[in-house]
Formats: C-alpha cells, sequence, structure tokens
C-alpha cells in the first residue's frame, strides 16, 4: 500500500510537471510572439514615418540598417530591392511577389510569419507601403517554439530532475502521514481506532469477528480445561496419540510412569515391547490389551483405534498400575498353596500313624505313642483351622461383637495367667509393667491379639529369658510393647513376618508348634483397631514389637 | 522438499529407536533365558535376532536414498553417517544376544549360574544398551558420556568373573564344561558392553561433530 502511493504520488507530480512545463511554455511564447509582432510593427511605423519625413531618405535608411538588429528592407514599387541591411540587394530577387509585399501595396500593410523547420526558426515580416510608392519591409527572427525548447532543454532537465527529488521526498513523507494511522491501528480493540472513515466497515467487521473468535476460544479452552480436569484427577494413565503417532495429550498419572513425552513420538516416550506393540497395534486400528512392566511395576495397558478418517487412526492408550493387585494375587495364590501344604502335613502324620495301627504293624506298646502323635497333630490341625479361621474372620470384617471398652492392663495380666505354665516350662520369666490404660475395641480381638504376642515371645525366647509386658500411656496414644530376649529376627525378614505362613526358620516350624499365622492375626487386628505396629529386633539379642492405639 | 527429507529423517530416527527396543529387549530376553533357563525365550529372541537384520537392511537402505537423494550437509549428515555406523553395532548386539540363548538352549546353567557375579554383569551390559539407546533418543550427551565410561565396570566384572572361573574349573573339574559356557557367556556381555560404548561414542558424534576413538 505504502509502495502504491508512493508511486502515484510520484507520478502525479511527474505528470504535472511535464504538463506545466509545456502549457506554461507554450503559453509564455505564444505571448513573446504577440510583443515581437508588436515591436516589428511599430519598427516599421517608426521607419516608414523617419523616410517620409528625412531629407535624405537613402542615408536615413542606410544608417538606421547600421543599427537595427532586425532586418530592414525596401523595395521600390515595381518588386526591385533598393535596400536591405542583411543582404546586398543585387542578390535579392524581385520580391513583388511576396504575399505581405503585395498585401502592404493592396492594403497599405501587410504580414506573414514564416517558419523553419529545418533552423528552427520563425520569421515575422511586417511591409508598411510608404507615400512615394516604396515598401518598407521589416522583418525579425525568432527560435521557434522548439528551438526555443532545444536552447533550454539541459535546464528543463535539471530543474525537472531536481523538483523530481524534492518531489519524491514530499512523496514519501506524505505517504508516512498516510500510512501511519493504518500502521498504529489497535487491532484488539479495532473500534477505538480514531482513523480514516473508509477503514471503519473493515474495522467493525474486525470487532465483530475478534469477539467470536474469543466466545470460540474460552468455549475451546474450558472444554480442554474440563478435558485435563478430569483426566488430571484419573488414577489410570490416559495418553492420547494423533495420526502421525506422537503424544497429543498426556495425563497426570500417565507423565508420572513416562516423564513429559507431549508432542514425542510413541518410540521416544517408551521402548518397553509391550507398549510399542501396543501402540502400533491401535494405530493399526486393532484394539490390544497387554500386561507389561516399566520401571519395576506391573501396568496394564490398553490401545484403543480412534477412527479419525479412512486411511488412518488415532490411538488412545490407558496405562493402569495393577501392581498391587498383581501382588495380592500372588499372595493369594501363595497363601493357598500354603493352607493345602500347612493342613496336609499333619493330616500325612495322622493317616500314616492311624495305618500303621489299623494294618496291626505296630506293636503293642507304641500304640499309646502313636496315639499321642494322632492326637497332637490332630490337635495341630485344629489350632491352625482355628486360626485360618480367625484370620479370615478378620479379613472379612464383619465381626458381631460390639465395640466396647477394654482395660488392657486386666487383658495383659490374664494373658500372662494363661501362659504361665508354657513360660514354666520353658523356663522364661514373664512381667508385665504400667498402669491401666483402656482402649475401644473387640475384646476377644485384642485378646488374641496380646495373646499371639506373647506366645511368640515365649516360644521363640531362651533358656532363663524373660518377656516384659509394657503398657504405656501417653497424651493422645497408648503403647503396647512386648520385649523378649529371645533369638531375635534377622533384618532381612523385617519385612515379610507379618505374612501368612511366612516363617524365619523353616526348618524348626514343628517344634514351636507354631502355625506361622500368630504374627498375621496380630498385624489383621491391629489393622482392625487403626493401630501401627513397628517391631524392633537383633538376632540373639531379642524382639520388641510395638503396637500404638490411638486414643478416641 | 525440505518437509520431504524433514519427514523422512524423522523415519529414520523413530526407525532406529523401534531397532535399538528391538535390541535392548533381545538382549533383556536372552539373560531372562539365562536365568531362569527358560527355552520359550530362547526361541523368541532368535526371532527378535532376525528381525534386528532386516531393520538394519532398511535402515541402510533408507540412509543411502536419503544420502544419495538430498545430499545432506552439517548436522543431518552426521545423524545418517552415525546411523550408518550405529546400526552395525545394534546388528551385532543382537547377534550376540542370539548367541547367548543358543548356549542356553544347549546346556542347563542353572546350576553354576550363581556362583560366578554373571548376572551382574548382564545388568551392568543391559543398562549400557538401555543407556546408550535412551542418549540417542534424548540426545544427551551427559548420558552417552556416562555409557562410554561405564564401559569399565563390565571389563572390571568380566575380569573378576575370569579369575572366578578359573579357580572354580580347579576346584570342580566335573562342572568345568558348564564354567566355560559361561566364560563365553561373559565375554558376549562384554562385547555387548563394547558396543554399546560404540553406540554412545556415535551419539556424541552426531551432536558435536567429534568422534572419540576408543
Amino acid at each position: 500500500m505504502r509502495k502504491r502511493i508512493f508511486q502515484s504520488i510520484c507520478l502525479a507530480c511527474f505528470i504535472t510537471l511535464v504538463l506545466s512545463t509545456v502549457c506554461i511554455t507554450g503559453v509564455i511564447y505564444n505571448d513573446l510572439a504577440k510583443e515581437l509582432k508588436k515591436e516589428v510593427e511599430n519598427q516599421a511605423m517608426y521607419i516608414s514615418k523617419a523616410i517620409e519625413s528625412a531629407d535624405d531618405a537613402r542615408e536615413y535608411i542606410l544608417a538606421i540598417g547600421k543599427e537595427s538588429k532586425n532586418r530592414i528592407t525596401l523595395i521600390s514599387s515595381d518588386g526591385t530591392v533598393i535596400y536591405d541591411n542583411y543582404v546586398p540587394a543585387e542578390k535579392l530577387e524581385n520580391h513583388l511577389s511576396r504575399p505581405e509585399i503585395q498585401a502592404a501595396i493592396f492594403y497599405g500593410e501587410g504580414e506573414l510569419t514564416r517558419l523553419s523547420e529545418t533552423l528552427g526558426e520563425k520569421t515575422y515580416y511586417y511591409a508598411v507601403h510608404l507615400k512615394s510608392g516604396m515598401v518598407l519591409r521589416v522583418a525579425c527572427t525568432v527560435k521557434s517554439i522548439f528551438g526555443l525548447m532545444k536552447g533550454v532543454a539541459f535546464w528543463i532537465v535539471l530543474i525537472s530532475f531536481v523538483i523530481l527529488f524534492i518531489s519524491t521526498l514530499i512523496a514519501r513523507i506524505i505517504t508516512n502521514l498516510i500510512i501511519r494511522p493504518i500502521n498504529n491501528l489497535n487491532l484488539n480493540d479495532p473500534l477505538s481506532n480514531d482513523t480514516y472513515e473508509e477503514l471503519s466497515p473493515l474495522l467493525t467487521r474486525m470487532e465483530k469477528q475478534n469477539r467470536k473468535i474469543k466466545s470460540q476460544f474460552d468455549e475451546l479452552s474450558a472444554r480442554q480445561k474440563e478435558f485435563d480436569y478430569i483426566t488430571g484427577s484419573m488414577n489410570e494413565g490416559l495418553i492420547i496419540f494423533g495420526e502421525n503417532a506422537t503424544v497429543l495429550s498426556a495425563n497426570k498419572s500417565a507423565k508420572k510412569v513416562l516423564g513429559n513425552i507431549l508432542g514425542r513420538s510413541y518410540l521416544q516416550a517408551c521402548r518397553d515391547v509391550n507398549f510399542i506393540k501396543a501402540v502400533e497395534s491401535a494405530l493399526g486400528g486393532r484394539s490390544f490389551v497387554i500386561k507389561t512392566n516399566i520401571n519395576g511395576r506391573v501396568y496394564q495397558l490398553s490401545a484403543n483405534p480412534v477412527e479419525s478418517n479412512l486411511k488412518s487412526y488415532a490411538a488412545v492408550l490407558f496405562i493402569i498400575d495393577i501392581t498391587d493387585k498383581e501382588q495380592a494375587e500372588k499372595m493369594r495364590y501363595e497363601f493357598s498353596a500354603n493352607v493345602s501344604h500347612e493342613l496336609k502335613t499333619p493330616l500325612t502324620s495322622i493317616l500314616g500313624y492311624a495305618e500303621i495301627i489299623e494294618k496291626g504293624i505296630a506293636k503293642k506298646e507304641d500304640i499309646s505313642r502313636f496315639a499321642k502323635q494322632i492326637h497332637t497333630e490332630a490337635a495341630r490341625l485344629l489350632t491352625l483351622i482355628d486360626d485360618i479361621i480367625r484370620l479370615s474372620r478378620l479379613d472379612e470384617g464383619n465381626l458381631i461383637q460390639e465395640v466396647e471398652k477394654v482395660e488392657l492392663s486386666g487383658l495383659c495380666k490374664s494373658v500372662i495367667d494363661e501362659l504361665s505354665e508354657k513360660a514354666k516350662n520353658k523356663n522364661v520369666k514373664v512381667s508385665f509393667e504400667g498402669g491401666p490404660a483402656a482402649v475401644l475395641g473387640y475384646r476377644s480381638v485384642l485378646h488374641e491379639m496380646v495373646y499371639n504376642l506373647c506366645d511368640n515371645a515365649i516360644k521363640y525366647n531362651k533358656g532363663n529369658g524373660s518377656v516384659i509386658v509394657k503398657l504405656e500411656d501417653e497424651n493422645n496414644k497408648i503403647k503396647l510393647s512386648v520385649f523378649d530376649t529371645g533369638v531375635g529376627i534377622a533384618p532381612c525378614h523385617h519385612g515379610r513376618i507379618f505374612e501368612r505362613f511366612y516363617r524365619v526358620d523353616k526348618s524348626h516350624s514343628k517344634d514351636t508348634g507354631g502355625t506361622g499365622l500368630g504374627l498375621s492375626i496380630v498385624k489383621h487386628a491391629a489393622l482392625l483397631h487403626d493401630a501401627k505396629i513397628s517391631l524392633e529386633s537383633r538376632p540373639d539379642v531379642g524382639t520388641t514389637i510395638t503396637i500404638v492405639f490411638n486414643k478416641k | 522438499m525440505r518437509n520431504r527429507f524433514d519427514a523422512q529423517l524423522e523415519m529414520l530416527n523413530n526407525s532406529l529407536i523401534a531397532m535399538g527396543a528391538l535390541c535392548e529387549n533381545a538382549i533383556a530376553s536372552a539373560v531372562k533365558a539365562l536365568m531362569n533357563n527358560d527355552m520359550t525365550l530362547v526361541s523368541a529372541v532368535i526371532a527378535a535376532e532376525a528381525e534386528i537384520d532386516q531393520k538394519e537392511k532398511d535402515i541402510e537402505s533408507l540412509c543411502l536414498k536419503l544420502l544419495l537423494q538430498q545430499q545432506p550437509v552439517a548436522r543431518d549428515l552426521r545423524l545418517i553417517s552415525a546411523a550408518l555406523k550405529m546400526i552395525t553395532d545394534m546388528e551385532r548386539i543382537g547377534d550376540q544376544a542370539a548367541d547367548i540363548s543358543e548356549i542356553v538352549s544347549y546346556i542347563d546353567l542353572s546350576g553354576s549360574i550363581n556362583k560366578i557375579h554373571i548376572s551382574d554383569m548382564a545388568q551392568a551390559a543391559i543398562k549400557m544398551v538401555t543407556d546408550s539407546i535412551d542418549a540417542f533418543v534424548k540426545r544427551d550427551l551427559k548420558l552417552a558420556e556416562q555409557v562410554i565410561k561405564h564401559d569399565d565396570v563390565v571389563d572390571d566384572l568380566f575380569s573378576k568373573i575370569k579369575s572366578d572361573v578359573v579357580s572354580l574349573i580347579t576346584n570342580n573339574p566335573k562342572d568345568g564344561e558348564q564354567f566355560v559356557d559361561l566364560i563365553m557367556i561373559a565375554k558376549y556381555l562384554e562385547r555387548i558392553g563394547d558396543h554399546a560404548t560404540n553406540i554412545a561414542e556415535w551419539v556424541v558424534f552426531s551432536i558435536t561433530g567429534e568422534h572419540k576413538e576408543a
């Protein structure tokens, strides 16, 4: 636009310059020619008067002819040239036929303008008929208009250039002035501009479109926000792949698993084989579900194609963390395997002994020993089944009992009483420390918990060892600790001893008579009471298990 | 024209990553097969090796096409020439993974495997391969240099395994064959480490234009 305006102004200037030069020259020249004519006429008049009144006309004309710049010719009535101040008279032919002379003879005066194109000159002749019958002719030669212009062409060109230069400068300034308001338009608020009227339809339209764009943008960003909010609070990772296999969107959970992968190709996002397989399959138009292991956790990847047009697909990938589920499944599997094994062991012994007795292979004196073994194993089986039932009840969490206030000190003392016989057999001293402390809970569950803890403390103690059950009432917490001076537990087992059927020393489980479920029951009982369990133990020094209840 | 070239470069980049992923998977599967004496993984590794070979051919022809048709310069040229070198190393990694699984297929090493540090060495080699490909994906100069340094760890483990194997053979000449196979596997792992180092060096070259000759 700037160029166009600039060019237009320059062109206008140029045309104006040329036209004005031509017109002005023409007008001035015309005027000049008129003046010249008048002058020539006057001169002719003066000379004719002077000749007519002069004593010696010939002498006068000679004198004046010498001085005059104009050509003066005196012609006799028969047309012979008597005198000419430019060319000797005898060289000139008879002038009678000349139109100006003819006119002068007939009308008293005559004129003629002759143009010589080759010389670029214009000659003006004026003839007067004298009283003596002679004709006086005065001629003046000037350059023709073209000749005149040829002479000053250099100046005209020079001046034209100067003018053109100046007009270019001015054109530039004017262009800038015109353009400036357009350049300074505030496009964000088109109607606030105070500028050319011609622009107002455009600006109004722009304002309308601005408003439309803003409302659409607001709507879009609101939708995006909504989408982000929904996907952001999801636990599952959600990744959307575009048709070119790059990540278009990934929610918070997905970024937690794979890092910031926005805009990258799926291969750059993760090189796990199953991940690649799932994404490629979805991009190829087929759904795919697979389990995979990324950074030590198990994820279920579920990839689905999104049809965007007939040829290619976008894809949506869900990443679900199933590590816990997998672990729980593994534990359940292990539990059932353990249960069947643990149940089978005593049964095998019972079957064996019973078979020996039945077949009569057993000696008579051995029968009572075998019967005792059968009894012990059956009792063990019963304990085991009891423990499993208890544990599954705790697991289900639907206890028939009501919550009541349980005085723990009394409960501990009664447990110690119950176990006194066992302690005496193992030569372990069991003592109680601390004052009364009550918690809200299930009496039988708490009893079982304390019983199992104390039972373990005695079972895994050394001879002449001791067990201390300590009850502390701190601010809003009640701490129940069971210390023992037993065999202790190596640190590598600390994480697993609360698992079902987990045994530190697998070879001697039968000697101690445990089921491997005791601490598991303690853990579940503590969970049921919102209590926290902590374990401190050093091999050959002893173990302390502390349970911290919140006072409600 | 340029757009097409960019698309082709992106394709080259993705193909390289895909080939790298195949290598990672092949070596990880080979090691798993070795540790658990898992025969199903053995055939998977051998299938993966064929796929890696095919990928090498594809990438090679893509690189040559790019060199001929686009006459790349500067960084693009470095990427393509580095790619040509890297695929050779990746292909060798695939071969060695297949070699390891081949040994696993004819001899049960599960008895003697825990007596030496082969598991540590395998993990170190896998980490090197993964890191070198990560360095390529992220154009991570630091990580590439770490991989180059990490090669010493694998080399040290190899010499340790070698001396362990020597004393183990002297003590149980009966199991001599198993230990000889294990030392072969250790050597393959050591070579895998070297190839990972090479890849890392080419990553450094494609970023900086300087290639360190190890």
